[in-house]
């Protein structure tokens, strides 16, 4: 039986509750353990596959404010050290660091600038013009990755705590095989494995969410007076980091809220079953349990604090960065062919694009736990407070799922990043079709339960059997996760043929850098499209991409001036392929960049003087 | 303390025997689906070698006039690294095939081009996942290419606020000319200038399709001419007016408010047709408009084609165009 979720803050509470199970999961050493071992693995796995990577627009505005981020520390550290201790506060100091980029919160920015700052591998003085600070002196770090390697760390590392999250989510709720199911089966989820390696936010935010959820849950466990509030307490400061990571985590609250107030409705109930003080004292204890409360006045402190751009000017910043994203420019997405770019948007883009990007085999398996779960709801419906517990898990993992979901299938809501916007609920889904997988395990094992050797073996069997088609798509997705689609679009060309968005970022890029670095003259200027500068210095620092060559510019004017230029295939990026047509007078390419045979950038050479191409 | 057996089937029923092993084996089938469907992608991935080889062969059969053209859509630039140099823009940026009596096709698996739907093949060869194919079909003649006679056009533009008897301005050439070769050419190349806009020969985006073309950009409260002289009577006599039209470049498309409106007017009148154009339509289709030309009279030796346009909307609208007399 699961642990009770409800939180029993007075005797009479227990008494309601009376019929919570009286077994309660908790996390042993051996869990610690695993769980460490998670975040140790995943992390590893995700330093080595990052390094084939290609680096991605926003990555290249995150590194330069990662570099300004590194060194708001250090000057404010010099200050503590030459007697200004509170240099830190220094309004100038704050607004020459952290105004850049501050359209979005700064703690995983933060966390990249400080990896760089101690683990990167110093060249710096040798390489002008490559990073946004002059350096004339090399760093003194650990020197233990390279740039690009230590600016993601702090991503893979969150990851890894997503997914020992998941195992530790397992435990407490629907038991350890579950646990550990789902958190391999998000870790092997090809888009959520491509978003990990990058110094972005989604795979970040995706783990915070997950981690505030995770401590909901912890906070609502039954427990003494004091460790109740202290776990609130916790839970204030983890929804602060999540809300200092990126703008989706402000939904989170209000779904624990409701979750919450639902599940524990009995409290209602009893509240209003009393009179007088008894009553209002009832009622908000129902309304504000501990976490809650503390949420509410804890939350926004630690959010301030933790973002230096909020010490001035707090509402007129805010409102900036709020109206920033409510008034987001609408951009560019392929779906069933049509390029989308304003709205309404199709309701069924977020259900069609999970359908065809998630393994097949955790859709199916999520569809069978989710039909056992309904058939049970009903068969219990009138026992509603001896399932409470375990149907208060499972609400909160449906919940999980369908929220970030139903946020962008709102036909207004600007679809600029596909699936990267909905992700948080991919751990969820992970959880439900690791259920499904123990759903069935247990029917076998009770089939087989004679042949004690086949018995002991189903559960990892069907592990094995589960987590296969998962790794399998993941390792072939890498490194173009974006353009990959599952078995039942038919893979990348049936992506493609289906007219599904086949990528956005710039990062395909890298596939035809090999083959520039070779071609182009020393000097060479080259239209670079959609990879933008920041990221091609980073390209350049990591040795990917030569120094000696130079961006033409943006736009039109940018492929005339070029001697090559390359394309990034998007449905809206036809013409500028077409602009290279024109300027080079051929449509010959140089090369082109390939996953599982479907185009992901084209590189085009201007013909010399000496061969003349055919004329239009 | 280690947990007890977890909730999920805590309170199932046992059921018969068939759900567990039926689900089991449908669990089995998934799996079983998903790896095959991995394995089949990549057997069926053309290599390089295969593109090469395709090439090859389709290199050996090429005559100067011949239409090069691959299914699916998007391994057209794998086709044309191998081929390219036999692709032009115009041939890329064709309205359609008519004008072709033989078609070169590369397809993958059982794809077909769009322009050889209908055609049996005069051959076909298989080369790993890709199929060689040569079409022949009875082609179209063009007598007169709009886009071919670009440069001899008549351009004007009438400010329309000014009433119906304001006199239109001339379009006057700006910039480099257009070469043949614009390989040390590293200037844009020139177009006509209007008194706002400009009207350009260029590879055009519509519908994301490139269509090699004219580009009339327009502006509110102006509407801008072209007038095709001197069409002699040879090209016009039995044949068919053609005009593809569509909103160029998607991005102008996103920040158009409202229609183009164009009107064809064949000499002076006789014939007249308008037709609008929406931000909309053009993300989708290219309008196809057939004319049929009305009979030649003796005393006419020569004929006009002239094309108005204008968007009270404007800006953010430029019509893309082509054209032919076709017989």
């Amino acid at each position: 039986m699961s642990a009770p979720l409800l939180t029993p803050s007075t005797a009479q509470d227990a008494r309601i509750l009376s019929s919570a199970p009286s077994t309660r999961r908790v996390i042993t050493r051996r869990d610690r353990l695993l769980a460490a071992l998670l975040v140790l693995c995943t992390t590893l796995l995700l330093q080595v596959a990052s390094r084939t990577q290609g680096f991605t627009r926003d990555e290249g505005f995150y590194f330069q404010a990662a570099e300004y981020h590194a060194h708001y520390l250090e000057d404010s550290l010099s200050g503590v050290f030459s007697g200004h201790p509170l240099a830190f506060a220094n309004r100038a100091l704050v607004d020459r660091w952290h105004s850049f980029n501050s359209e979005h919160p700064p703690l995983m920015k933060t966390l990249f600038g400080i990896s760089w700052r101690l683990l990167h591998r110093c060249t710096c003085p040798k390489e002008p013009g490559l990073h946004p600070l002059a350096y004339p002196t090399p760093h003194r770090t650990l020197g233990l990755l390279s740039q690009a390697q230590a600016m993601r760390l702090p991503a893979h590392v969150l990851t890894g705590f997503l997914v020992a999250g998941l195992y530790l989510f397992g435990a407490l709720t629907l038991g350890r095989y579950v646990g550990l199911l789902a958190a391999l089966f998000t870790l092997f989820q090809p888009r959520v494995l491509f978003h990990s390696q990058l110094s972005c936010f989604d795979a970040p935010v995706t783990a915070m969410i997950f981690l505030t959820t995770l401590s909901y849950l912890y906070a609502s466990l039954p427990t003494s007076r004091s460790t109740e509030w202290r776990r609130a307490v916790l839970f204030s400061f983890v929804l602060a980091l999540a809300f200092l990571t990126k703008l989706n985590a402000f939904f989170l609250p209000p779904i624990l809220l409701v979750h919450s107030l639902w599940l524990r409705r009995a409290v209602l109930r009893s509240a209003l079953a009393d009179r007088g003080a008894d009553r209002r004292q009832g009622i908000r204890r129902w309304l504000l349990p501990p976490w809650a409360l503390c949420a509410a006045t804890l939350t926004p402190l630690f959010y301030v604090l933790g973002w230096p751009h909020l010490w001035f000017d707090t509402l007129q910043r805010f409102n900036t960065y709020a109206a920033f994203h409510l008034h987001h420019v609408h951009y560019n997405l392929e779906y069933l062919g049509t390029n989308y770019n304003r709205p309404p948007y199709p309701w069924h883009y977020v259900p069609v694009m999970t359908l065809l990007t998630q393994p097949v085999v955790v859709l199916f398996l999520a569809v069978v736990a989710l039909s056992v779960w309904l058939a049970e709801a009903r068969k219990t419906a009138d026992s509603v407070e001896a399932s409470s517990d375990r149907r208060g898990a499972r609400v909160l993992i449906l919940l999980g799922i369908a929220w970030p979901m139903l946020l962008i299938m709102r036909p207004g809501t600007p679809i600029f990043g596909a699936e990267k916007h909905w992700m948080p609920a991919t751990p969820f889904l992970a959880l439900l079709a690791a259920a499904g997988l123990f759903f069935l395990m247990k029917r076998l094992q009770q089939q087989f339960a004679a042949h004690a050797l086949g018995a002991r073996a189903i559960p990892l069997v069907l592990a094995v059997l589960a987590l296969l088609p998962p790794v399998v798509e993941t390792a072939r997705s890498h490194p173009y996760g974006l353009s990959h689609y599952n078995a039942l679009a038919g893979g990348p060309q049936g992506g493609a043929e289906l007219g599904m968005n086949r990528q956005f970022w710039g990062y395909a890029v890298r596939g035809v850098l090999p083959t520039l670095n070779t071609y182009a003259r020393h000097g060479a200027v080259i239209y670079f499209h959609d990879a933008n500068w920041p990221a091609l210095q980073m390209y350049m620092k990591e040795g990917v991409l030569r120094r000696d060559l130079r961006d033409s510019g943006l736009e039109e004017p940018g492929v005339v001036s070029s001697e090559l230029g390359l394309v990034i295939h998007e449905r809206h990026f036809n013409k500028y392929e077409y602009w290279l047509w024109d300027a080079y007078g051929k449509t010959q390419p140089l090369a082109v960049a390939t996953h599982y045979g479907v185009p992901v950038a084209t590189l085009y050479a201007r013909p010399p003087r000496t061969q003349c191409p055919i004329a239009p | 303390m280690p947990s007890s057996p977890p909730s999920v089937s805590a309170h199932v029923k046992p059921s018969r025997a068939w759900l567990s092993v039926g689900l089991g084996v449908l669990f089995v089938g998934v799996v079983l689906f998903e790896l095959t469907s991995a394995l089949l992608s990549t057997l069926r991935t053309p290599s390089w070698r295969h593109y090469q080889q395709a090439g090859a062969l389709l290199r050996q059969s090429f005559v100067a006039g011949d239409l090069i053209t691959s299914a699916p859509p998007f391994i057209d630039p794998l086709v044309r690294e191998q081929v390219g140099d036999l692709m032009p823009i115009a041939m890329l940026g064709r309205p359609d095939a008519q004008r072709y009596p033989h078609l070169l096709e590369i397809a993958l698996g059982a794809h077909q081009a769009k322009d050889t739907v209908g055609l049996t093949p005069d051959w076909q060869r298989r080369i790993g996942p890709l199929r060689v194919s040569r079409y022949s079909q009875r082609s179209l003649t063009v007598t007169y290419d709009l886009v071919e006679h670009f440069h001899d056009l008549a351009l004007s533009q009438r400010l329309v606020t000014a009433g119906s008897d304001a006199l239109p301005t001339p379009c006057r050439w700006q910039g480099q000319p257009e070469r043949a070769c614009p390989s040390d050419l590293y200037l844009p190349v020139g177009a006509y200038h209007c008194a706002s806009g400009r009207i350009e020969r260029r590879t055009l985006e519509l519908a994301y399709a490139p269509r090699y073309g004219i580009a009339v950009e327009l502006d509110a409260d102006r509407e801008t001419a072209l007038r095709w002289e001197n069409i002699p009577q040879s090209a016009w006599e039995g044949a068919q007016l053609h005009l593809w039209l569509a909103l160029h470049d998607y991005y102008a498309r996103k920040n158009a408010r409202g229609p183009a409106v164009v009107q064809v007017d064949l000499d002076g009148g006789l014939l007249r047709k308008e037709i609008t154009l929406t931000p909309t339509n053009g993300e989708t289709r290219v309008e196809h408009l057939v004319l049929a030309l009305p009979p030649a009279a003796n005393d006419r030796p020569l004929h006009t084609i002239a094309i108005s346009a204008r968007a009270d909307s404007a800006p953010h609208h430029i019509v893309g165009l082509q054209g032919a007399l076709r017989r």
